[in-house]
């Protein structure tokens, strides 16, 4: 201390507050002149009895008394913090430093005063930081330990003491870099590094791949954060958080499992498979889809439906997929074409993908290639048409005799027309009004044997199957007229009715129609040429019913020979003589593959009845 | 050709245009005629006794050629008889002649023939 050291200026230059306060009464004494600066009030106006604990905030009162009452008592030296009111109504925070003394007039309390109100708000900031952050501690799903800006453990939550497998006692001062495993040890200080460069920089990136090392040496993969906390007093922290990943890894690798089980399982179907996202994107695509287009499976994930399939079946597809989207499973057939550029048809089949939530994620389209079935069905169809064909000359052979009567007639009318008429031209005078009739009547005899050959050329025809709106009622007409002959040649009167079909139609192909009319009139023919002469009558009659003509023809004959109906139906079973059996049995196989029925049985009042139901078109 | 004919020729086809050909020939070679689309028409009319000829088809739908030369022989007409048909049919000619027709012929019928038959038949009337 220097000798010119003034101790009273001193006292009264420093933010120092002198006071003396009387042990017995509890009264302010005396009080430096500096308490102006402190309270804006005089030290008299302090003086006056009761008036300083007036200016005390009323919540700290019982705090100063007690520590004055034991101050007094035990002549310790305390310190008290309390607040006053300023004579502005302001708060300001005091730190009351007393002993006791004894003066002449009893013992006093004396020491000094400071204003720590500064120093209070800045401990009340940190301490209110600190509260918020013990919450997210505690309250944090994440492992959480906070460090200095050098990695040493300040605190951790339970969670981090959990998943570290070390208690805060045991760790706390030391860094955080023995915690983490080995292979990631180097990876921290560059972290913090980054921090301690850029002041402002708040947060790293969450995800980092990351793992701690437990107690026990086992290491635990972690998503590693790291974030800046800045303290009360402008100090910086490190907060780290770690998420364990164990259970997501499990999940994940799981899912990579399964996914392989369904790729391994995709790649031996003869199928080309994948799945489609909202995006109307591959997500997945199988070996026989990739092998399809000559691409490679990973050049077809992550690319678009159109760049693949190509623009046209992508237009087709478009709809189902956004319908499949949507929840909606659909079917439909296409052609795509290959690598070289050939088309082959296609079953397209698209099902929704149906997450766990319900949500539609994308959608399967499994595609099969159905050449060999569309080559057996063509093939089917060829021999049924085949088959069909050789049904028709078949019956035609048995109506040749037939035939050529019904052509012979015009025939024999031309002959005898074209002779008359060269004779009534010789004739003096010639009566050429009648050579002008018979002229006319050639003509018309001509058109009618064109007629029957055309009818005849069409069954002989070996075309493909046609699909039109066919007028039953005048097939069945058509059929009558061509068994004409044959149905007198053997006594048998035939009938056609239909009253109230004229202007339905139904779908199909009127010659393979027509064989099917004209094997089943035959076969009424036959039949009734049975019965006594007299009563030998067919009748070929057409009725709307719901959806479908019924064409119903009964006969005068026994009925069905052996009372089962199926037998008729049989291949090479013939009622007629020089038959081959096979009429019936084609005729089933044609009707059937206009989506028709036919079946017979005996008519109540005797003879047989067969019925052929085919759909309206 | 003969002359001197007392009456017509029926003509009995179900098939109008053959009938109508038929009776133009034969009125051309300067023969009258009746046609009669069915053997029931002709053998209820009075046509059955007064025709010299009868040419007869004989395949017609209720009543056949053969039905109609039965109930004509049954009448004991003596009338003759020339059977036509369109059809091929084995004796036809020798199953003809049996059941009485005096002549046959397979249509198409040229003139010739036809004149022929009518010609012998008309005789065989005689």
């Amino acid at each position: 201390m220097s000798a010119d050291f003034d101790p009273g200026a001193f006292l009264e230059s420093a933010p120092l507050v002198p006071l003396e306060i009387a042990v017995d009464s509890g009264e302010l004494r005396y009080i430096g002149d500096q308490v102006r600066e402190l309270l804006g009030v005089g030290p008299s106006e302090c003086l006056e009895p009761g008036r300083w604990t007036a200016r005390v905030v009323p919540d700290d009162v019982g705090t100063l008394e007690t520590v004055r009452d034991q101050v007094g008592r035990d002549g310790n030296r305390r310190n008290v913090d309390y607040r006053m009111e300023r004579a502005d109504g302001r708060i300001v925070w005091v730190c009351e430093s007393i002993n006791r003394a004894d003066a002449p007039d009893g013992p006093v309390l004396r020491g000094y005063l400071i204003d720590i109100t500064d120093r209070k708000r800045r401990e009340v900031a940190r301490w209110k930081n600190e509260e918020r952050l013990r919450g997210v501690f505690r309250s944090a799903p994440d492992a959480l330990v906070l460090t200095d800006m050098d990695g040493r453990i300040v605190r951790m939550n339970d969670q981090a003491q959990d998943l570290l497998s070390y208690r805060l006692e045991d760790v706390i001062g030391s860094s955080f870099d023995h915690l983490v495993s080995p292979r990631f040890q180097g990876r921290l200080p560059e972290l913090r590094d980054a921090f301690q460069r850029d002041p402002d920089r708040r947060t790293l990136v969450y995800g980092h791949d990351f793992a701690i090392q437990r107690s026990d040496g086992h290491e635990v993969p972690v998503e590693l954060g790291m974030g800046v906390v800045v303290d009360g007093d402008e100090s910086r922290q490190l907060l780290c958080s770690l998420r364990d990943l164990t259970v997501r890894r499990r999940v994940e690798a799981q899912l990579r499992s399964s996914e392989r089980h369904l790729r391994e399982m995709a790649d031996v179907l003869p199928a080309m498979v994948c799945i489609v996202d909202r995006e109307h994107r591959y997500r997945f695509a199988n070996d026989a889809f990739a092998a399809w287009n000559g691409w490679d499976r990973h050049a077809v994930e992550g690319r678009r439906v159109a760049e693949v399939m190509g623009g046209r079946l992508y237009a087709a597809m478009r709809d189902s997929i956004e319908a499949a989207l949507t929840g909606t499973a659909g079917h439909f057939r296409g052609e795509i074409a290959d690598r070289e550029g050939r088309t082959v048809p296609v079953d397209i089949s698209l099902v929704p993908q149906q997450e766990d939530d319900g949500r539609v994620s994308g959608c399967f389209v499994v595609i099969f290639d159905v050449t060999i079935e569309v080559a057996a069905r063509e093939a089917d169809r060829r021999h049924r048409d085949e088959l069909a064909h050789v049904g028709r000359v078949a019956t035609l052979g048995e109506l040749a005799a037939s035939i050529a009567h019904e052509l012979n007639q015009p025939l024999s009318a031309i002959v005898a027309n074209a002779q008359a008429a060269r004779r009534l031209m010789k004739a003096v005078p010639p009566d050429l009004d009648e050579v002008a009739d018979a002229l006319d009547d050639i003509t018309a005899a001509g058109i009618r044997a064109g007629d029957v050959i055309s009818s005849m050329r069409g069954l002989l025809q070996r075309g493909e199957t046609r699909d039109e709106a066919v007028d039953l009622p005048r097939l069945v007409e058509e059929a009558v007229e061509l068994l004409h002959s044959e149905a007198i040649s053997r006594g048998v009167t035939v009938v056609a009715e239909a009253p109230d079909a004229a202007s339905v139609r139904v779908g199909g192909d009127p010659i393979q129609l027509k064989q099917v009319l004209l094997n089943i009139v035959m076969n009424a023919i036959e039949a009734a040429s049975r019965a006594p002469s007299g009563s030998r009558r067919v009748t070929a009659t057409v009725r709307v019913e719901a959806h479908a003509l019924e064409v119903r023809v009964r006969d005068t004959g026994p009925g069905l020979p052996t009372g089962d109906p199926e037998e008729l139906f049989a291949p090479f079973v013939s009622r007629r003589s020089g038959g081959l059996g096979m009429g019936l049995a084609i005729s089933r196989s044609i009707v059937e593959a206009h989506d028709g029925a036919v079946s017979a049985e005996n008519a109540p009042d005797g003879g047989a009845l067969v019925r052929v139901r085919l759909p309206l078109s | 050709m003969s002359t001197g004919r007392s009456g017509p020729i029926a003509i009995v086809d179900d098939d109008a245009s053959v009938r109508t050909a038929l009776a133009r020939l034969l009125r051309a070679n300067g023969y009258s005629t009746v046609t009669h689309p069915s053997g029931r028409d002709f053998l209820d009319s009075p046509a059955l006794h007064e025709v010299e000829c009868l040419i007869l088809d004989m395949h017609m739908p209720g009543m056949s050629g053969a039905d109609v030369l039965e109930e004509v022989a049954v009448a004991a007409t003596k009338l003759p008889v020339v059977l036509t048909t369109g059809r091929y049919e084995v004796d036809f000619a020798q199953r003809s002649l049996d059941a009485g027709a005096s002549a046959f012929l397979r249509k198409p019928i040229d003139e010739a023939s036809l004149l022929e038959a009518v010609d012998v038949a008309l005789h065989a009337r005689r």
